[in-house]
């Protein structure tokens, strides 16, 4: 049998990695909320945001969307998820699309009808935006093909037609920069000079500093939202409130990670996917419920045995097999 | 991020106050690209299971369990104005309606502002049937036949959705900015500011109604009017909203009488009244005449004043003509008269018609007598029967020696002043007047005094209609209206009402009316009457050449043209 309180950990543990339940500013959040500002400010209609998976890509989108507004006011965005959705036909892309925005006559009409059902919702909210834009996220962009952009370029040119602006944010694995090269190889430049112009790179946590930081955030964070009890209360209470900080664990945390990157000698700029460092930080805090007390010391061991258990390792070796195969395909041609 | 609601693509930010469902639903269908049927769908969601309304013709918004907060959400407009879709405040007034008839029921028309529709905009407050300028802009409502059919399980105004539809978005160019995303409409502050002073002016007096006071009429909007007026409630809005704009509430009049005769006095309704005027008119004698009385029995005679020549023109060329058509047509076929006093264009001096016109006000007998349906006076008992024991305080009326049995014989085409110049009755001899043996109850004492009143203002609305009717001849022409319509419309436009109250020592009387307590100016100045004899001798020729050449043809398609040409005057001529 599980005890309640135990349900409520396994809980709050899985919407963590879900990434559902709340967002966490990292450093890597705020350069990216910066990059948008940027974009969203200076008349961009398009940007790529890429890097490998478990990054927290999603997480970090979600939460610059959030949060931007605060910055430049209010503006509708429409969360797209591309994949496993069959959009192949330009009836059924319009149709997913309306479905995202919970449209009560999403499945009624032709391509047309959907489109330009779609498009009216965009304008009528972009018109009452002070940026005078829409946003769609698309995320797991890598998937889109190439007529479902010339079929987002058409959205485009109908908002601009209305004096306001569409900007599509595609986030996705780092195919995405290669589909970029693809497409103009292939002499659709308009489609790249329309969305893809703009660039980021989303990598992990890439030194001690971001880590104190992320965890600094994580230390901050009031949760449940609306109670007062801090969120690391909900596993040690006795402890924080003796004065534990969770930014304390940094520097064991990054020698963890460090030890395994160091492990597979990969000839690369470290970095650690928000996923494995929740995963890390999560399993941490469950092992130490046990031990809580008013003064609490964190053994080296427990920080170690739950960033072994993050996953951070096989995702390592799975991103050393594809830089192996990265190197040996381009030594051939 | 994404809504977590359902949302559509509606604009947030151009729904209007007091908005009609026909409207709101064709720019729905134009937004969302969707059939009606997707509208009304969403439309009996929001009106519930239940379907609950107070009357069968509320407007759709008045659905007792109307979800104005899920419509708010769906496209995103604030709730307050959402509310003010619905007239619940104005819907179900019983003070009013039992005093006046009043409803806010819409007749089946489509009926517009042209300025509103113009700016993307209609209410249910255009379609009120006794409602006839906008609340907005004053502007004349127009009047459409709305052929569309009823839609299963919803109320009869959301049958607009098509017409507005195809005016906005299909055919023309009416509302300029239709099809651009910067719709051009109406603004909200203004509908509101105006709604207001048209709800409270309604509220107010119907707060203010008490049983201590009784409405006369059969014109709810003028009634309306005189109530308001009456109370105190009236405003600029509420006043333009009517065509009796015009209305002058008249000095009380003061009775004295018991609290007990004051009493039962109110408590006769509109119709105990109007049934009284009836009896009253037919049975008055000329002597000691009342002042309606005068005014009537003088007024033929007015009519005639400088017509007296062309009346003689008339009915001269007239039975000549008559020889030869009724010869004609006991051996040939049928030959239509050319003149025809019930057209303005078939006379030779419009005197002719004129006078017909108040031959058919004055021939009310027959219609009280048969109480036959389709008969022009029974527009004033709006169309019902209505006997003198329906009155519920006769009793107490007869009791009271405020209304007598009367016995005795009412003639019948006493009034028919035009008759002998009617084609058809020149050589009828056997035409009798007739007389008919009737009784009924007639006002006596105080009731008779306010019927004499009443009937006061009533014979003066007779006499401007007629007035009105004859100086718009030439518009009723192009208009495809007949003149006893026209003068039927003008009566019940111009129809007074009044208000019977009690005061602390007896009665007063407070007549609102449109036209003034005199005699339009009918003559004509010297230099023009000879214009007119000339114009009346040439018209009058112009009617005979027409007959004649109608005949003329008559005769070559018969094959008589030689026979018979020593019966036709076209010959002897
Ligand atoms: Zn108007």
């Amino acid at each position: 049998m599980v005890d309640a309180q135990t349900l409520e950990h396994t809980k709050l543990s899985t919407r963590l990695l879900a990434g559902r339940d709340f967002l966490v500013k990292t450093p890597q959040c705020v350069s990216y909320l910066k990059q948008m500002h940027t974009w969203l400010t200076t008349g961009s209609q398009g940007a790529l945001v890429h890097g490998r998976p478990r990054l927290g890509k999603t997480s970090a989108t979600r939460w610059v969307l959030k949060v931007i507004p605060n910055l430049i006011g209010n503006f509708p965005v429409v969360e797209v998820p591309i994949r496993d959705q069959h959009i192949a036909s330009e009836r059924a892309f319009f149709q997913h699309l309306l479905r995202c925005i919970k449209h009560r006559e999403a499945m009624k009409g032709s391509a047309g009808d959907k489109r330009d059902r779609f498009s009216e919702w965009l304008i009528a909210r972009a018109k009452r935006s002070p940026i005078n834009a829409a946003v769609l996220f698309f995320d797991e962009a890598h998937l889109l093909q190439d007529h479902q952009y010339s079929w987002l370029l058409n959205i485009g040119n109908e908002l601009d037609k209305n004096g306001c602006r569409l900007f599509c944010l595609l986030v996705g694995q780092p195919e995405l920069a290669d589909k970029k090269l693809k497409l103009i190889e292939d002499g659709m430049e308009q489609i790249v000079g329309r969305f893809m112009v703009r660039e980021l790179e989303f990598s992990g946590i890439s030194s001690q500093l971001d880590l104190v930081a992320t965890l600094t955030e994580y230390q901050e964070t009031i949760y449940p939202i609306d109670s007062d009890t801090l969120f690391a209360e909900n596993f040690i209470p006795l402890a924080v409130r003796g004065g534990f900080k969770l930014n304390s664990i940094g520097p064991a945390m990054w020698a963890s990670f460090e030890k395994l990157w160091i492990h597979f000698r990969i000839d690369k700029e470290m970095s650690i996917p928000m996923h494995y460092f929740t995963s890390a930080l999560i399993g941490t805090l469950n092992s130490l419920v046990k031990h809580d007390a008013h003064s609490l010391v964190v053994p080296q061991e427990t920080i170690t045995d739950s960033v072994n258990a993050s996953g951070y390792k096989d995702s390592l070796r799975i991103l050393l097999a594809s830089l192996d195969k990265y190197k040996r395909t381009n030594s051939r041609s | 991020m994404n809504p977590c609601y359902e949302t559509t693509s509606w604009r947030p930010g151009t729904l209007r106050a007091y908005e009609s469902v026909g409207s709101i639903g064709a720019k729905y269908c134009y937004l969302n690209k969707v059939k009606p049927r997707e509208f009304y769908n969403l439309i009996l969601e929001l009106i519930g299971e239940k379907n609950r309304y107070i009357n069968r013709d509320d407007f759709t918004f008045d659905s007792l369990d109307f979800d104005f907060s899920k419509l708010s959400k769906l496209f995103n407009e604030p709730l307050p104005i959402v509310k003010k879709l619905s007239l619940k405040a104005i819907n179900h007034l019983p003070n009013l309606r039992k005093q006046t008839g009043y409803s806010l029921a819409s007749n089946e028309d489509f009926a517009y502002c042209p300025i509103c529709l113009a700016n993307g905009y209609h209410s249910p407050l255009h379609q009120i049937s006794w409602v006839t300028n906008c609340f907005i802009h004053n502007e004349a409502l127009i009047n459409v036949v709305n052929k569309n059919k009823s839609i299963k399980n919803l109320h009869t105004d959301i049958k607009l959705l098509s017409n507005l539809y195809d005016i906005w978005f299909v055919e023309s160019e009416i509302w300029e900015s239709a099809k651009s995303y910067d719709w051009h409409l109406v603004d909200n502050k203004l509908i509101e500011e105006k709604a207001k002073l048209f709800i409270q002016a309604l509220i107010n007096t119907e707060s203010a109604i008490t049983n201590e006071s009784t409405t006369i009429g059969n014109n709810i909007e003028s009634k309306l009017l005189v109530l308001v007026e009456n109370l105190g409630n009236s405003n600029s809005v509420f006043k333009a909203m009517h065509q009796n704009k015009s209305m002058r509430l008249g000095e009380p009049i003061n009775f004295i009488c018991s609290n007990m005769v004051a009493d039962t006095l109110v408590k006769m309704n509109s119709k105990d009244f109007i049934l009284f005027m009836y009896s009253r008119q037919i049975t008055c004698e000329s002597e000691n005449a009342p002042e309606w009385k005068v005014a009537l029995d003088k007024l033929p005679s007015i009519l005639r004043i400088n017509h007296k020549n062309c009346l003689h023109e008339y009915r001269k060329t007239f039975e000549q003509l008559e020889k030869t058509r009724i010869s004609w047509c006991r051996w040939n076929t049928y030959v239509h008269p050319p003149y025809d006093m019930e057209s303005y264009d078939r006379v030779p001096c419009q005197r002719i018609a004129t006078l017909n016109l108040l031959q058919t006000i004055l021939n009310f007998e027959d219609s009280l007598v048969h109480n036959s349906h389709g008969n022009f006076y029974d527009s004033r008992l709006g169309g019902m029967d209505y006997l003198f024991q329906d009155i519920e305080v006769l009793n107490d009326l007869i009791t009271s020696d405020l209304a007598k049995k009367w016995v005795g014989f009412i003639v019948l085409g006493q009034h028919q002043i035009m008759k002998k110049y009617t084609p058809g009755y020149v050589f009828n001899t056997n035409d009798e007047a007739d007389s008919r043996r009737t009784s009924m109850y007639v006002p006596h004492d105080l009731l008779e005094e306010i019927i004499d009143q009443l009937l006061l203002a009533l014979v003066y609305v007779w006499i401007w209609a007629l007035y009105e009717t004859e100086m718009n001849r030439e518009n009723l022409a192009n208009q495809q209206f007949k003149p006893v319509q026209y003068l039927k419309l003008m009566i019940s436009q111009l129809s007074p009402s009044a208000i019977l109250e009690k005061t602390h020592n007896g009665l007063q009387l407070k007549i609102g009316t449109m036209v003034p307590y005199k005699t339009p100016d009918w003559f004509i100045n010297k230099d023009d009457l000879i214009n007119h004899y000339l114009n009346v001798q040439n018209k009058s020729r112009e009617l005979e050449v027409t007959f004649d050449q109608v005949l003329l043809e008559r005769m070559k398609s018969a094959n008589l043209y030689q026979k018979s040409t020593n019966h036709l005057r076209i010959y002897s001529r």
